[in-house]
Parts: structure tokens; C-alpha cells; sequence
């Protein structure tokens, strides 16, 4: 597959030089290349940056429109120090849940209609690790439940947005379900 | 050079990062800086603090009065004097209120 053909048709690199191919990697630049996506077999693997959750959000739109199969990753395996292997399948679906919890993901997706938690589900199964979803799940749903108390106002404060919030109450049935259908 | 947008976009991008660089410097701890991914790095770079809050910091502190002697404004106006009114006075914002001032004098504002 050639990686040009991952940049959205606008960005190409003539047009837009923001958008690179540079090894295995596509690139977008803000301040530094950034790396975005790399291509393993025929899968496009893309990483779920929140530095640059724009161009996210246009590569994953193009990338349905050109239908091509792609999952999401961590970003820290655009380090070349990589990851521990055994922490591999909890790193991802962390990220992938931490993502969603992220109001640039959670408001982007949902503008292009995309289900990451769908896409995630997909993921597990190709992996065989669904098993470790739940325990990644409970994590972060603590993370963003996580709320303060002020004593003089007398009110809570929540890190999160409340359709964040609520969303992730039912979040687990929503996995369930995807992982049924 | 035509100082444009672009122009001016690319001076602030490069007194952002030449402000992160110096955070690289100074922001080293043992225990690592958390990024907008919520993964640790101990030895952060530049491209690690984009979307945190030094990166914010980088980009909105932009005025050349004695409090904020470090952040150096990205006008062409920077090198007349500590204060925007010492100098030949030839600065973009009295520029504009001369400009004004014609304007309303020939009528055409």
C-alpha cells in the first residue's frame, strides 16, 4: 500500500507540505513531524494522538472513504524504544478507552459518525484479548468519574464534560453489545 | 520579506518552540512529565509538551513590558525600546492611529 495515498486528498504533499511521508510513517508536522499512521501487512494502523487530534480526525474520515481496514494504537509505539510485549494489548485498549474519554476524540468522532469503541471491540477480536478490556475499562472509568468537592460553594467539580461522563456509565453494556453484534 | 500571516505564524511557531526548548531545560524531574497522552516520559522533547499546558503558556504569553521580560513579542516592532511608546514612535498600533487620523481628516472614515 502506498502510504501517500493515506493523506487526505487536500493535504497531499504538494498541496500542503504539513503532511509527510517519512519512512514507515506518515507525518503531520505541528512544530515537529509528528508520525500519524503506518501500514503493517494490509491494515493502516493509526495513532491516537491527542497533540494532533485534527488530522485524527480528517486521516480516519478519508480513510473510511477510501474504505480501507484500520485500527487505532498507541502512540508510544512511534517510539523506537517500543513497548513491553506482554503490556502491549493493555497499553492499546487503554488508549483506545482514554481517547474516547478525551473531548477532542469524543466531539470529532462523533461529528464524522465513527464508533471507536466499535473499531476497538474489532481490535480485541483480531487479537484474541478481550478478556482485558474490562479491567482497562474500570481504570479509566475511575479517571473520569474522578470529581472534587468545595467546601465553601458546597459543589462538585468534575474533570470531564457530563456527556462524557455519562456516556462512560454505560459504556461496558455498549462494548458488550458490539462485541455481540 | 512581506510579513504576512504566514510570516507571522512562523515567528511565533519558532519562539514557541524556542520557549518549550527551554522548558526541556528546566522541567526535568524524577519522576517524568505525563503528556496530553497520559504516557510518561523521562526525558521529555519539545514535540512531548504540544497540547499541555507549557505549550499554552509558550504560545499566549506574548508582551514585551518588565513583568514578562521573557516572552519577546514576534512584531517587527520588538528591538525600539523596553516600552512599545520609546523609540521613533513608528509602531504598528500608532501607525494605524495616524492612518486614522488621515482617514477622518479627508473625510473617508
Amino acid at each position: 500500500m502506498d502510504l501517500n495515498n493515506l493523506i487526505p486528498d487536500k493535504f497531499r504533499a504538494l498541496v500542503n507540505p504539513t503532511w509527510v511521508v517519512k519512512g514507515k510513517f506518515v507525518m503531520f508536522k505541528k512544530y515537529e513531524h509528528i508520525p500519524v499512521c503506518f501500514v503493517e501487512g494490509d491494515i493502516v494502523y493509526v495513532f491516537l494522538d491527542n497533540r494532533v487530534s485534527n488530522a485524527i480526525v480528517k486521516l480516519v474520515k478519508h480513510l473510511i472513504n477510501i474504505g480501507v481496514e484500520f485500527y487505532f494504537t498507541t502512540t508510544e509505539l512511534s517510539n523506537p524504544k517500543g513497548v513491553l510485549e506482554e503490556d502491549y494489548h493493555d497499553k492499546v485498549i487503554r488508549h483506545y478507552l482514554y481517547s474516547h474519554a478525551q473531548v477532542e476524540f469524543f466531539d470529532g468522532f462523533k461529528k464524522i459518525d465513527f464508533d471507536l469503541i466499535n473499531n476497538m471491540v474489532k481490535w480485541t477480536d483480531k487479537e484474541n484479548c478481550f478478556d482485558k478490556v474490562k479491567a482497562n475499562y474500570e481504570s479509566i472509568s475511575k479517571k473520569v468519574e474522578r470529581k472534587e468537592y468545595d467546601y465553601f460553594s458546597n459543589n462538585y467539580s468534575y474533570e470531564y464534560k457530563d456527556e462524557i461522563r455519562e456516556e462512560f456509565q454505560s459504556l461496558y453494556r455498549h462494548i458488550q453489545i458490539s462485541k455481540i453484534i | 520579506m512581506i510579513r504576512n500571516r504566514a510570516w507571522r505564524r512562523y515567528m511565533e511557531e519558532r519562539i514557541v518552540i524556542r520557549r518549550m526548548a527551554r522548558a526541556v531545560c528546566t522541567n526535568r524531574w524524577w519522576r517524568g512529565f505525563r503528556d496530553v497522552n497520559d504516557i510518561n516520559h523521562q526525558r521529555p522533547t519539545i514535540a512531548i509538551y504540544i497540547g499541555t499546558e507549557i505549550h499554552f503558556r509558550a504560545k499566549t504569553h506574548t508582551t514585551t513590558k518588565w513583568d514578562t521580560k521573557h516572552k519577546v513579542k514576534y512584531s517587527p516592532n520588538k528591538d525600539q525600546g523596553y516600552y512599545r511608546d520609546e523609540g521613533n514612535g513608528q509602531t504598528r498600533e500608532n501607525q494605524k492611529r495616524i492612518f486614522l487620523k488621515i482617514l477622518k481628516e479627508n473625510g473617508l472614515k
